[in-house]
């Protein structure tokens, strides 16, 4: 267990509020053991997003880290400065959201947008950074990325806005990466292909994914092992065959119901 | 038979050129033959961008139709006077994909419903008549009455949904299109609209044309499914079917996509040129060949 | 569904945050209070005022403010005014020289002029007054000898109404106009929207100057009044109607608009009930920020002459006695009515601006959704 690139024990999420008493997050705990794809699963509001951002401290003000801690490569987040966090941010742990429209700056092309991540987490200089951009749009798998990356996020459709998120947060070459429902705004012919991209991506470039989902479907062929939540609680954990073969909770049993064809 | 769809066009000019004039169309339908029969629910399957909406659509009548027509009780709506066509739309109702946009929030659900109400006097005289019918839709949909006075922003996404099946049912609709309807919900959420719509159907005689992308969710609920790419059907069978035996590339890559996880690489791209054409090759099993 | 109790009781409707947000600044609470005493005067003009807009006296033309006094012979009296009589110095200027032989003691609920009371009630009573042949000037006399503070009260009725009648009939045009021209696009709006740029692309005054000279000049004082507000409405409603106009352009996009069509509801119904109640919470605060360009066209209008016309009062033809620096030097209580111009103007600004930020969060969230 020597090996865990990041591991979460005992975390809660409280309200910041003194009048209301609630816990998003009730005390979890998980492991992401490096270069594994670890899969959160849980219907909306069981607090797997808010999970997602604790890891990044990107939680609305509204929210507070209550209790536990997150250890990332050895060192403990949550004593780290605002400003260490910017440094973590992108270099080590880069995320993919799940509307890459509201995700990105309508108003620069995307090439831009990339490059502001290289110029914040790399020593490149310009010409190497142009065409470091261009390789990693080759690399999510896109045709002509000349002219995409001078495309604005609207004037791409749908999966090549989500390719070009996820190439954005390659791009530093960090260890983790957080796909908070990557794929559940596109059609299923596009989620398989990104599918395919983040297991080649992984293989590539020795990457450990969080994969933030509904659809256990999508986990039973991609994850190696399942975290299932519920209402800010971890019901079920464990490796992937283990959990959908012989579930042991209720919700995780429910779950799999959906996905029986 | 409950509404048939004759050899129905649609095309989207895109603007350009001088002053404006269309230079291209994007062909959104293009000729679509499509039979309902009255409690045999059709799904039309299709990525976006594939028709599916806009065929939706049209089947309301919300644009008007380039070329075709459509048949509902031996009668072709798209010559309908505005009064008929008032009449034919209590009997075909549209559930929308995103119950958050579907519903104005500056109304209660009890004037949302009453809205519905108003067209159809016949069978609502009565405040009392249409309490009592609010409160058994509601019932029927899973909610509960208490829940009247508040705005659609007070509740979950699947309650939307359930308080959008619950107004489409108002009119006494025969067919039901169900556009993307539980599309934006989480799978738990996504079973039980399912499971109430195969409910619905029993108690309320309905019909379905559900539409969406992903085969996986249409399984469930359909007797038939159309696969539809570019604007035309490429496979139309009965489920079982087509799930056993597909026989179109496009179907093969939505099934391995909706079930696998896994991406099919094409090595041609598919024609859906004016050559293709639908052709039954099983009984009751159309695919779109050259 | 955890708080299923409290939330059924008190369905949360956005206008009450709004309000909620509204009671939090301060000054704009002052303002409507101001507003709410400037109004309730303006309905109670006749019984507030110690005489009508109408009586005069000229022995008493330009005579200052009437000075209260509340003691007499070094004793604490009831308030009360002495008489004054009218002289000339060696300049031949005019001087008020007070008689303190002459004691008026001002009476609360005093007989005076017959008025009706609401327009239906009639009465004698004024709230406060002075035995003739005494004569009360709070905010002094005009040229005639009317009481200026009786005047102003008089005048608030045609001034403060003219901005509620205008903006009422302009923003009702201007929401159908907007409404049609949005929902339905096309060539309605193309014809639409050029007439409203034709009303736009005048200057406003000249406009309105050119619309009085259309109006025929043996109108009673009844006829002008309304011409006032038809023209001072006509210029106001092109601006909103494109504004309300962009509105609906994109609010006719939303999918209830859509539901509703499947349903099969009229046009008009959807319109009103679907796409005109979201422009609410900006076309209120665009009332509030309007009604002083009313208040202050018919300001301008009567100080030049083409409004209102005297016996009758109102804040801008009181103004037009004002026009001459001489008397301006020699009476400047004169200019009391520009105070309360000024005053209303300010309070609408302030409430207008207030309701535009509080209802502005609104207006976010529901583009959202």
């Amino acid at each position: 267990m020597a090996e865990n690139l990041l591991s979460i024990k005992n975390l809660t999420v409280t309200v910041n509020d003194i009048n209301i008493e609630k816990k998003l997050i009730n005390d979890i705990s998980l492991e992401i053991p490096a270069l594994s794809i670890v899969a959160l699963v849980g219907g909306s509001g069981s607090g797997k997003t808010t999970t997602g951002l604790s890891i990044l401290r990107l939680l609305p003000p509204a929210l507070k880290i209550s209790q536990g801690e997150i250890i990332f490569s050895g060192i403990n987040i949550l004593e780290k400065t605002e400003d260490q966090m910017r440094g973590l941010r992108g270099k080590e742990i880069g995320m993919v959201f799940q509307e890459p429209l509201v995700a990105f700056n309508p108003v620069f092309s995307v090439g831009y947008q990339i490059n502001e991540v290289l110029e914040c987490h790399t020593t490149l200089n310009r010409q190497l950074r142009q065409a470091r951009i261009l390789d990693l749009l080759q690399r999510v798998g896109i045709d002509d990325p000349k002219r995409v990356a001078q495309n604005y996020p609207h004037q791409l459709s749908g999966g090549l806005r989500q390719r070009v998120m996820i190439a954005q947060a390659i791009a530093a070459s960090p260890k983790l990466i957080i796909a908070d429902e990557p794929t559940s705004n596109l059609d299923v012919t596009l989620q398989a292909k990104i599918m395919d991209l983040f297991r080649t991506l992984r293989k590539e470039l020795n990457l450990s994914i969080l994969l933030i989902t509904h659809d256990l479907g999508l986990v039973s062929h991609l994850a190696d092992q399942v975290v299932v939540m519920q209402q800010g609680k971890v019901v079920e954990a464990g490796a992937t065959d283990q959990v959908l073969t012989h579930p042991k909770h209720v919700y995780t049993q429910q779950l799999i119901e959906t996905v029986k064809i | 038979m409950l509404l048939q769809l004759k050899n129905i066009k649609k095309y989207f000019p895109i603007a350009g050129g001088f002053l404006k004039a269309p230079t291209r169309f994007v062909k959104a339908v293009n000729d679509i033959n499509l039979d309902i029969l009255a409690g045999e629910n059709i799904s039309l399957v299709g990525e976006s961008g594939c028709g599916k909406t806009t065929l939706a659509r049209l089947v309301m009548l919300l644009m008007p139709l380039d070329s075709g027509s459509i048949i509902f009780d031996g009668q072709d709506i798209t010559k309908f006077s505005p009064r008929e066509l008032r009449n034919y739309r209590k009997n075909v109702q549209l559930v929308f994909q995103d119950p958050y946009s579907s519903l104005d929030p500056r109304f209660t659900i009890r004037r949302v419903m009453k809205e519905a109400m108003t067209l159809d006097v016949k069978n609502y005289k009565s405040e009392s008549d249409k309490e009592a019918r609010i409160e058994e839709l509601l019932r029927a949909v899973g909610l509960k009455a208490e829940m009247l006075n508040r705005y659609p922003h007070e509740f979950s996404g699947g309650e939307r949904q359930r308080i959008a099946i619950a107004r489409s049912l108002v009119l006494n609709p025969k067919l039901l299109i169900l556009d993307e309807a539980v599309s934006s919900l989480d799978v738990i959420i996504q079973e039980q609209i399912i499971q109430l719509l195969k409910k619905l159907q029993q108690d309320f005689g309905l019909t379905y044309l559900f539409i969406s992308h992903n085969l996986k969710v249409v399984r469930k609920i359909s007797h038939k499914i159309a696969v539809m790419y570019r604007g035309k059907i490429v496979e139309l069978a009965k489920t079982d079917e087509l799930f056993k035996n597909p026989l179109h590339p496009y179907t093969k890559e939505l099934l391995s996509a909706a079930i696998n996880y896994k991406s099919i690489l094409r090595d041609k791209d598919i024609d859906v040129s004016k050559r293709t054409e639908l052709i039954e090759k099983i009984p009751g099993h159309f695919v779109l060949i050259n | 569904m955890i708080n299923d109790k409290d939330n059924s009781s008190i369905p949360i409707n956005e206008f009450q945050i709004g309000l909620r947000n509204f009671k939090r600044n301060r000054l704009a609470v002052i303002c409507v209070v101001i507003l709410f005493v400037l109004y309730g005067i303006a309905v109670f003009a006749d019984f507030l005022s110690p005489y009508s807009y109408r009586n005069e006296n000229r022995n008493y033309s330009y005579s200052p403010p009437t000075a209260i006094h509340i003691a007499h012979d070094n004793k604490l009296s009831w308030p009360f005014i002495y008489g004054t009589q009218l002289t000339f110095n060696d300049f031949h200027k005019r001087e008020y020289v007070v008689n303190k032989s002459q004691r008026y003691p001002i009476q609360l609920f005093i007989k005076g002029e017959e008025y009706k009371l609401l327009g239906i009630i009639s009465c004698q009573y004024h709230l406060f007054g002075v035995q003739e042949p005494g004569r009360l000037y709070l905010l002094g006399a005009d040229s005639r000898g009317r009481d200026l503070f009786s005047r102003i009260l008089y005048g608030s009725r045609i001034s403060l109404s003219i901005g509620l009648i205008g903006v009422f009939i302009s923003f009702t045009i201007g929401l159908i106009v907007g409404g049609i021209s949005g929902y339905y696009g096309g060539r309605i709006d193309d014809f639409l929207m050029r007439l409203c740029e034709m009303f736009m692309m005048v200057p406003g005054f000249y406009l309105l100057l050119a619309f009085r000279a259309a109006v025929p000049d043996n109108f009673n004082s009844v006829q002008i009044y309304f011409a006032i507000v038809i023209i001072l409405s006509f210029l106001g409603w092109a601006s909103l109607a494109r504004i309300i106009r962009g509105m609906c352009l994109s609010l006719k996009e939303r999918e209830y608009v859509l539901a509703a069509k499947t349903f099969g509801l009229l046009d008009i119904r959807i319109i009103t009930t679907h796409v005109l109640p979201h422009t609410l919470s900006y076309s209120i605060a665009a009332i509030m920020l309007s009604i002083p360009g009313y208040i202050l066209g018919e300001s301008a209008l009567s100080l030049i002459g083409l409004g209102i016309q005297d016996p009758y009062a109102s804040w801008g033809n009181l103004l037009s006695d004002g026009m001459s620096i001489v008397r301006i030097y020699f009476a400047p209580w004169i200019l009391w009515p520009a105070f309360f111009i000024f005053l209303t103007v300010i309070c609408f600004n302030v409430i207008g601006d207030a309701l535009r930020d509080c209802l502005d969060p609104l207006l976010k969230s529901e583009g959202k959704e």
